[in-house]
């Protein structure tokens, strides 16, 4: 009987590191399931994709493993990171972290250097991992080197442009869409734009229209310097006094301060639905917030169709482009938790699921047989053709430009922020400046600007 | 002792008292503690029945229901009595500055659809009560629409209203940082002032087609001009605006100018992503509970008129669910019937309307509901707990029975088998005063035989001396007629013990347990009139010899 007994003992005592060695898989239960809080930032004509997706989920592998995903806030990015900024902070009043939240590499490591974040390596064997598209898992890689921001779908910039209003302002202009392939061509362009629109009201003068934005003036300079065989930064500072930023300064100057560009706080899509803007440099992601309309102030609305560009270089320079596109981070949590929201964000990025994602947003898929074999298929089949359009230009672009993927530092996002305000502060005052009359020597201006400005970044 | 050999123990114990029609102490020690135990848990369980405990998986499922039922009742009906209260408010501001505003601009408020162009700087004039009061109160959507459109000869300007709908799309970071709004509609001018994004969904006027409730709103506080705000407002049911991402319900208030004019509606919305954040059940007990507020039309819920809240799949697949009410219980939950099966769960009356309101008929219900078989299981569930409880106790205490009779019963079955075995091995103290008393009476008779030895032996040697006491010829005489009356067992071990053997060896002997010559023994004493195998002995050797005490 004695060893009846010890058999049993030894045998559980055997079992117990063999479970814990299975620790990877913690078991769930379909019968009590995790329910994993979500915010993510695929609002507007996005939600609803991802909503099925997730209802799909819930009703599917969620029901039968016991994972039940509920959405708690969808915002815009921007917003999102604003908010998981204040909870990184501990700032008072400052919401729960949820459970699995979309997340820039910029704003997750925040949080990774608190230990808030759970190592989604531990959880993805050697084969997951393999699926992958290695820059893509390389992205979201922080800290210690493991694993913290989950790819989902990236995106790239790219050139929108209104082709109604080009067409009708190229028409008697001659202005040609050459001319849109390089920032010196569009800075010109931009010139001939806003004195062509001024002259069709001859009784006000001066009430030219803007004609190109970037949404990150910040992501247009990090660009522009590769693209010149430069950095825009130098370790975890910036360094603006060489000559490529010298040039990226000037490109953008004279044509802010003259009217061409928009200096707006706010995406430019904004500026292209009320016929603001003729093209723009943005997200490949933000194509579905292009309407197929414009709004004039008098309400009425006119048809327009967008072309969709690849994203401009400077003259002479690379053909190079960002890589962007935040990713799924997991909060730290029990280990079922994370391996509940491990599997939600296997399920969500298997190529299947990905490319339906995909085609639906605007966004890239994630692993490599949804990046190689199946979006060519997927850019045929897209439903809607802005987005056929947008993944057409970004395929071509896929093979004749290089990609970078911004730097990931702790201060990254801090300073990002900085460099955009105080560009776009400095340029808006500039235009003040030149609009209030008197003698504004452009030239000289442009020069004392970028020295101060080179000086206090 | 090792636990199987308690039980080996006692399974030969009840063998034993079965073959030989006797009960043995350890069994009767045994019989006693367990029907003790089984006394005591049968009052507790009686007790315990009494208290209602037995249903411990039902009262369980019964307190949380409650509890949710009470406390989101309490909420819901708190936060939409505020959300009218405030919202009443909001309109009266927006009411006073769009008159500051016409009286600025010398126009009546009858006359702003024919100046357009007085719109806009209405709608920025109205922004900051909106941000303030989206800032303020816990809603998804604060909106003004006019009666008025920007362009009267644009096409299809008869339903085009000019306005703002301003959209908060995260409920959960209030106050917060980064809760910023954006615009669903409005005028992207005003947008721009107040440096406010538009959404991808964004429009610049609202469609009024999809809202036929406006219509009928401006004309009930038309026709009841005295009527004060808190008696016009309206909570329509769920409502998607066109091109909105979510639905949700709207509060709708007229815009009254000081002369009465009504000039437009302005309201909030609680949004299904808010209203699910908020009012969600504890799902630590039933993971798929969920509260739904709806309109009740002739007693039935309908989730598509209503919103739903809970973490469930049955909230995330929300399709429209009809729900009347099955059976209702005052004092319990109620069953109620939807098409896919039945919910258990509460339904409680919400007043969204004070007396003398034009809405005040109108019926809405608060429901707390979860799947009648997730009820069931819970309530089996933890009654399976607790008699599975009761019935591990109940085996413990038998076990604890048969260890306190076994160790009751072992010092007297050592003493005996000590007698039996050899009476001089006797132990001095057993720690039982019984045993001991036993033990000395035991020496006393061995005193007693003893001597009656030695005075056969003194006859023997000398028969002329006169004999002292009484002559012990009966006891001798009794155990040599007796031995006819042995039964052949018993003989075969009377004839080894008169050959000297010990009761091991009679035990080899005859391949027999040392149980059974112990038995054996026992009748053997008996029938021959002996106590102990010392007399036993002392008679055998007797009769061996051919001695007889008469002949001495």
């Amino acid at each position: 009987m004695k060893r009846f007994f010890a058999t049993i003992l030894c045998a559980l005592l055997l079992a117990l590191p063999l479970s814990a060695c299975a620790g990877g898989t913690p078991r769930l239960d379909p019968k009590n399931p995790v329910t994993l809080s979500m915010w993510h930032n695929y609002g507007g004509d996005m939600q609803k994709s991802m909503d099925e997706l997730i209802d799909e989920f819930n009703g599917t592998i969620g029901r039968e493993k016991g994972i039940l995903i509920t959405v708690e806030a969808i915002s815009s990015s921007a917003e999102l990171q604003e908010s998981l900024n204040s909870i990184a902070a501990g700032d008072p009043g400052a919401p729960k972290m949820p459970d699995i939240t979309t997340s820039y590499p910029k704003t997750a490591i925040l949080f990774e250097s608190k230990g808030m974040l759970a190592n989604l390596d531990e959880y993805l064997s050697a084969e997951d991992r393999s699926a992958y598209v290695e820059p893509f898992l390389e992205e979201g890689r922080l800290g210690d080197g493991g694993l913290y921001v989950f790819p989902l779908a990236k995106s790239t910039e790219i050139l929108y442009l209104n082709q109604t209003l080009f067409d009708r302002f190229a028409a008697e202009t001659g202005v040609t869409m050459e001319s849109l392939q390089s920032f010196e061509g569009i800075a010109d362009a931009a010139a001939k734009y806003y004195a062509w629109t001024d002259t069709k009201t001859p009784d006000v003068p001066g009430d030219g229209k803007q004609f190109y934005a970037a949404d990150s003036w910040f992501n247009f300079a990090q660009a522009g310097a590769l693209q010149q065989g430069e950095s825009l930064f130098d370790g975890e500072n910036l360094a603006l006094q060489g000559e490529a930023y010298r040039r990226i300064f000037k490109a953008c100057f004279a044509p802010s301060v003259a009217g061409g560009f928009a200096i707006y706080d706010g995406y430019s899509s904004d500026l292209s639905k009320t016929g603001d803007l003729v093209c723009s440099t943005g997200s490949s992601a933000g194509i579905l917030f292009y309407g197929d309309t414009i709004t004039t102030p008098d309400n009425r609305t006119e048809q327009v169709e967008y072309s969709i560009l690849p994203f401009p270089i400077f003259q002479g320079g690379k053909k190079i482009a960002i890589q962007r596109g935040n990713g799924l981070v997991v909060a730290k949590s029990d280990k079922r938790r994370e391996y509940a929201a491990f599997l939600f964000l296997k399920w969500l990025t298997s190529p299947e699921i990905n490319l339906r994602f995909v085609a639906a947003t605007g966004y890239l898929p994630v692993t490599k047989e949804a990046f190689e074999t199946l979006l060519p298929r997927a850019v045929q089949s897209a439903e809607n053709p802005r987005v056929r359009q947008m993944l057409e230009t970004v395929t071509e672009m896929q093979a004749s430009y290089d990609f970078f993927v911004a730097p990931t530092f702790e201060d990254f996002d801090a300073l990002s922020k900085r460099y955009e305000a105080d560009y776009k502060a400095l340029l808006t005052a500039e235009r003040e400046a030149y609009l209030t009359g008197g003698s504004y020597d452009l030239a000289a201006r442009e020069e004392a600007a970028l020295a101060a400005f080179s000086q206090n970044h | 002792m090792r636990v199987p050999n308690i039980f080996q123990e006692a399974f030969a114990l009840w063998r034993r008292s079965r073959r030989e029609k006797t009960s043995p102490m350890q069994l009767r020690l045994l019989a006693f503690f367990g029907l003790f135990a089984v006394f005591v848990l049968g009052i507790c369980f009686l007790v315990l029945a009494m208290l209602g405990v037995l249903n411990i998986g039902e009262n369980e499922s019964r307190v949380w229901l409650e509890n949710e039922s009470t406390h989101l009742f309490n909420d819901v009906s708190a936060d939409f009595g505020t959300l009218s209260s405030r919202g009443t408010n909001l309109a009266g501001k927006l009411s006073a500055a769009a008159d500051d505003y016409f009286s600025e601009n010398g126009l009546r408020p009858d006359e702003l659809g024919s100046h357009p162009w007085l719109i806009n700087g209405l709608l920025s004039a109205e922004m900051p009560s909106l941000l303030s009061f989206l800032e303020n109160n816990y809603c998804s959507a604060a909106f003004i629409v006019l009666e008025a459109t920007v362009n009267p000869l644009a096409e299809s300007a008869e339903n085009s209203r000019a306005g703002v709908f301003l959209k908060r799309n995260e409920p959960n970071v209030l106050n917060a940082p980064g809760s910023k709004v954006h615009f669903l509609r409005g005028p992207a001018a005003v947008a721009r002032e107040y440096g406010i994004e538009l959404l991808g969904q964004w429009r610049m006027e609202f469609d009024i087609r999809g809202a036929p409730f406006q219509e009928e709103l401006l004309k009930t506080a038309r026709e009841n001009p005295d009527l004060p705000l808190s008696r016009l407002y309206y909570w329509t049911d769920r409502f998607l605006l066109k091109r909105n991402s979510e639905p949700g319900l709207l509060l709708c208030l007229p815009l009254r100018a000081a002369d009465g004019t009504v000039f437009g509606l302005c309201g909030l919305e609680v949004g299904a992503m808010q209203f699910k954040r908020q009012y969600s059940p504890d799902n630590s007990l039933f993971p798929r509970a969920f509260a739904m507020l709806s309109p009740l039309e002739g007693g039935v819920l309908d989730s598509s008129l209503g919103l739903i809240a809970g973490n469930s799949y049955l909230t995330n697949q929300q399709s429209a669910q009809r729900i009347s009410v099955l059976s209702q219980s005052a004092s319990g939950p109620s069953r109620f019937r939807w098409e896919g099966g039945e919910y258990v769960g509460t339904q409680m009356p919400l007043k969204l309307y004070p007396a003398g309101s034009l809405h005040e008929g109108q019926p809405w219900a608060l429901a707390v509901l979860l799947p009648r078989e997730d009820w069931q299981t819970a309530a089996n569930r933890n009654n399976a707990l607790f008699y599975g409880c009761m019935l591990a106790i109940l085996a413990a205490s038998l076990l604890l029975a048969l260890t306190i009779s076994r160790r009751s019963i072992r010092p007297v079955i050592s003493a005996l088998e000590l007698i039996r075995a050899d009476g001089s091995a006797r132990p001095q103290r057993t720690q039982i005063a019984e045993i001991d008393d036993l033990l000395l009476y035991l020496d006393h008779l061995d005193e007693q035989r003893g001597e009656l030895a030695a005075k056969l032996e003194a006859a023997r040697r000398h028969p002329a001396e006169p004999s002292q006491g009484p002559p012990p010829f009966a006891a001798y005489e009794r155990f040599t007629q007796n031995i006819a009356t042995l039964t052949a067992a018993e003989h075969a071990v009377f004839n080894l013990y008169m050959q000297g053997y010990t009761a091991q060896a009679i035990a080899s002997d005859l391949f027999v347990s040392i149980n059974t010559v112990k038995f054996h023994n026992k009748n053997i004493y008996a029938k021959l009139g002996i106590s102990s195998r010392k007399e036993l002995l002392l008679y055998a050797r007797m009769l061996r010899e051919g001695e007889n005490p008469l002949d001495a």
